[in-house]
């Protein structure tokens, strides 16, 4: 595989990670009490959004 | 190929760009996470994504500014088309201050993390000498004048790239296997931090901004399309205030707010992340760690000690270029290409800010100059705009609003109010800084207004020197004395520095084989009166004038003087010809008429013939030394570009 290719495929894994821990964290958050605005909360959104985009740029090409 | 044009060959495409902003940015980490963690405490993450907005809106302007018009110089450039000189190099000397206190900043953390290893390299003279020696290793660097590789760019991405990713996940882990409340543990807004804590954490935190400057200062070597544009604004920016939360998060989960205070503005100050590996494994893991933050802290300190120099040089080339600043101190080495004084010079002063090793204090001198450039980039942008001043097709940023007819970017409008109200915070908040940064501002700006009088230029409008001008050039020859007849026209600056150009010797810094130029004004006495006749005070005024810009352009040229004289003459090009051979001169520098269209179009002997004039042939025809004709270069429509380069017609 080339360099080019380890490294997008590397991206591509953690943004998918990325994501997973966000619904982790949103899933945590709620099942411990938390309301919707709570740190867990936002915390996870936040991760699944930046995973997404994450993803989303490797795919157009960044 | 000299090493110049070799630099000059290149093209930065956006992953160069990043590359250079993203080194930048995240050695600041290195230096910044305790100041600002001293100040902001809990909310610490907050403040730097609020710092990673302020950045965003920073980018947009100083994109739009440079590709509009891709000169080096940053905020100084923009402000020099917007506005005038005097605000364009008040932007540009905040930004000098600013690239100092950055490379003195980051000398003396690198000796700080270095002292996690061994101590006394930490602590007082060692610290000291360890950081001089971080400077000295930039100046040699940077008047080598050798470019990161485009390979090494690549592996800058990729590695930040991937590692800024897996912070991030090393983060959400934290969140999800500890306590999901540990960042926001202390955190009393306005009692802890304070409001005055949180708005001065808030201007810090801008320390991430030299990378934008150093970017912007390489706009005339862009090589970006929209797209690219989009990849670095969104892609670039968003990485780095990923980057920046990530590690502020991961730093407070390891070292906690307690008791109101964090021990990374304390204990650690000097090397914070040090402090965050042994924060988050304890035993010979932590050790291990440490030591391995604190070289890469080091390397990537030095680095940037490298990049803000390379920042600083070519910021001050542009201020000479106009003449905000002496020519001489940014006189480029024909071996190098780089302006080795001012290397030298910022080296010298960067020694000296860091060596009181007082971090605190140069974060709040960085804040002033930061905010002020800011500040003065956004109103040049949205000035630009306003006026249609851009080149057209160049990108513009998003979110515009349309006000009679004409069009103001709102991102730059919210940035220029949040800069403006910051530098006022800075003043209000910072007494050192605004002891210092104002001194600084207001001792540069007298020394430009002096600089710009004593040159018999306006404090207000635009002078360019032409680059060959501040290079040494092996193509010229060497002249003991060189005639030059001033006339009081645009022409006479020209002339004056191909005759400083060739009066210029290679090995004249002791001055001992310059040259002198003898420019003398020619007093054209109409035979209906006598040679003696008295002469206009407005002519003897003009003359004057003349022959004092003719005597400051001149010896800027180093080991070159200049000597004036008025002289009476019945026709000019007698004249000139007799007053050469009187002070037995080596050479006589002309400038011809314009050539007409004709000329220009006519087979070169005979364009040359057209286009000379009688007073230009006769002193071809009768000088008895070296005769050079200097030809201003025309274009179609027949105005002279400021920018042609001379074309030098000789003669025996």
């Amino acid at each position: 595989m080339s360099q080019p290719g380890v490294h997008r495929s590397t991206i591509r894994f953690l943004a998918g990670a990325m994501v997973l821990v966000g619904i982790a964290l949103v899933v945590r958050a709620i099942t411990s009490g938390g309301g919707v605005l709570s740190v867990g909360v936002l915390m996870g959104v936040l991760f699944v959004a930046a995973g997404l985009g994450r993803y989303w740029l490797t795919v157009r090409g960044g | 190929m000299t090493g110049r044009d070799e630099v000059q060959a290149q093209r930065v495409g956006p992953l160069g760009l990043f590359s250079l902003v993203y080194t930048t940015s995240a050695a600041a980490l290195y230096f910044a996470l305790g100041l600002i963690a001293d100040k902001a405490l809990g909310l610490t993450p907050l403040v730097f994504l609020a710092g990673g907005l302020f950045l965003g809106l920073a980018a947009m302007s100083y994109t739009e500014g440079a590709l509009g018009h891709p000169e080096p110089g940053g905020s100084s450039s923009l402000a020099r088309h917007a506005f005038n000189e005097l605000v364009s190099f008040a932007a540009g000397w905040a930004v000098v201050l600013d690239f100092l206190v950055v490379m003195a900043l980051a000398a003396t953390t690198a000796a700080g993390y270095l002292g996690t290893i061994w101590a006394p390299l930490g602590h007082g003279w060692g610290r000291a000498l360890t950081a001089g020696l971080v400077v000295l290793y930039a100046v040699v660097a940077n008047i080598r004048g050798a470019n990161p590789s485009a390979t090494r760019n690549r592996i800058v991405i990729a590695v930040a790239d991937i590692g800024v990713q897996a912070v991030v996940l090393a983060v959400g882990l934290v969140f999800l296997i500890g306590n999901a409340g540990l960042i926001t543990k202390g955190v009393d807004l306005g009692v802890s931090p304070t409001w005055a804590n949180l708005v001065y954490a808030l201007t810090l935190v801008t320390v991430a901004f030299t990378g934008l400057e150093a970017a912007a200062s390489l706009a005339p070597e862009f090589r970006m399309d929209g797209r690219g544009v989009k990849r670095m604004l969104v892609g670039g920016v968003g990485v780095i205030v990923v980057l920046h939360v990530g590690i502020a998060c991961v730093a407070l989960a390891a070292v906690p707010v307690q008791g109101g205070a964090t021990a990374l503005g304390s204990e650690w100050l000097n090397a914070p992340l040090v402090g965050v590996a042994q924060g988050l494994s304890a035993g010979a893991l932590g050790d291990i760690l440490a030591k391995v933050v604190a070289i890469s802290g080091f390397i990537g300190l030095t680095a940037a000690v490298r990049s803000a120099m390379l920042g600083l040089s070519r910021l001050s080339y542009s201020l000479a270029r106009h003449r905000q600043i002496p020519r001489v101190v940014a006189r480029v080495s024909s071996r190098f290409g780089t302006p080795w004084l001012i290397i030298i010079l910022s080296g010298l002063a960067a020694t000296g800010l860091a060596a009181p090793g007082n971090i605190k204090m140069l974060a709040g001198l960085y804040a002033f100059g930061a905010m002020l450039a800011i500040t003065i980039a956004h109103l040049s942008v949205i000035k630009l705009r306003w006026t249609g001043v851009m080149s057209p097709g160049s990108w513009r940023m998003p979110l515009s609003v349309g006000m009679a007819s004409r069009s103001v970017p709102i991102p730059a409008a919210v940035g220029a109010t949040a800069s403006a109200a910051a530098f006022i915070a800075v003043l209000v908040l910072h007494p050192a800084a605004r002891v210092v940064g104002s001194a600084w501002l207001a001792g540069g700006v007298l020394l430009y207004i002096v600089y710009r009088l004593l040159t018999g230029n306006s404090i207000l409008g635009a002078v360019e020197v032409s680059e060959r001008a501040l290079t040494y050039s092996d193509e010229a020859a060497s002249y003991g004395s060189i005639l030059v007849p001033i006339l009081g026209t645009d022409l006479d600056d020209d002339i004056v520095q191909t005759a400083g150009r060739l009066a210029g010797s290679r090995h004249d810094d002791l001055e001992e084989n310059g040259a002198v130029i003898e420019a003398i004004w020619f007093h054209e006495i109409p035979l209906a009166l006598p040679l003696d006749a008295s002469i206009s005070r407005e002519q003897t005024e003009l003359a004057l004038t003349a022959l004092r810009h003719a005597k400051a352009v001149g010896e800027e040229y180093q080991g070159v003087t200049v000597s004036t004289a008025q002289v009476r003459v019945r026709k000019l090009g007698d004249g000139i010809v007799r007053e050469a051979k009187r002070r037995g001169v080596d050479v006589i520098i002309l400038s011809a008429e314009e050539p007409t269209r004709a000329a220009r179009t006519a087979p070169a002997g005979i364009g040359r013939q057209v286009g000379l004039g009688e007073m230009t042939r006769f002193v071809l025809r009768k000088a008895a030394c070296r005769v050079l004709v200097t030809v201003p270069s025309t274009n179609l429509e027949g105005t002279r570009s400021r920018d042609d380069e001379d074309e030098a017609g000789e003669a025996e």
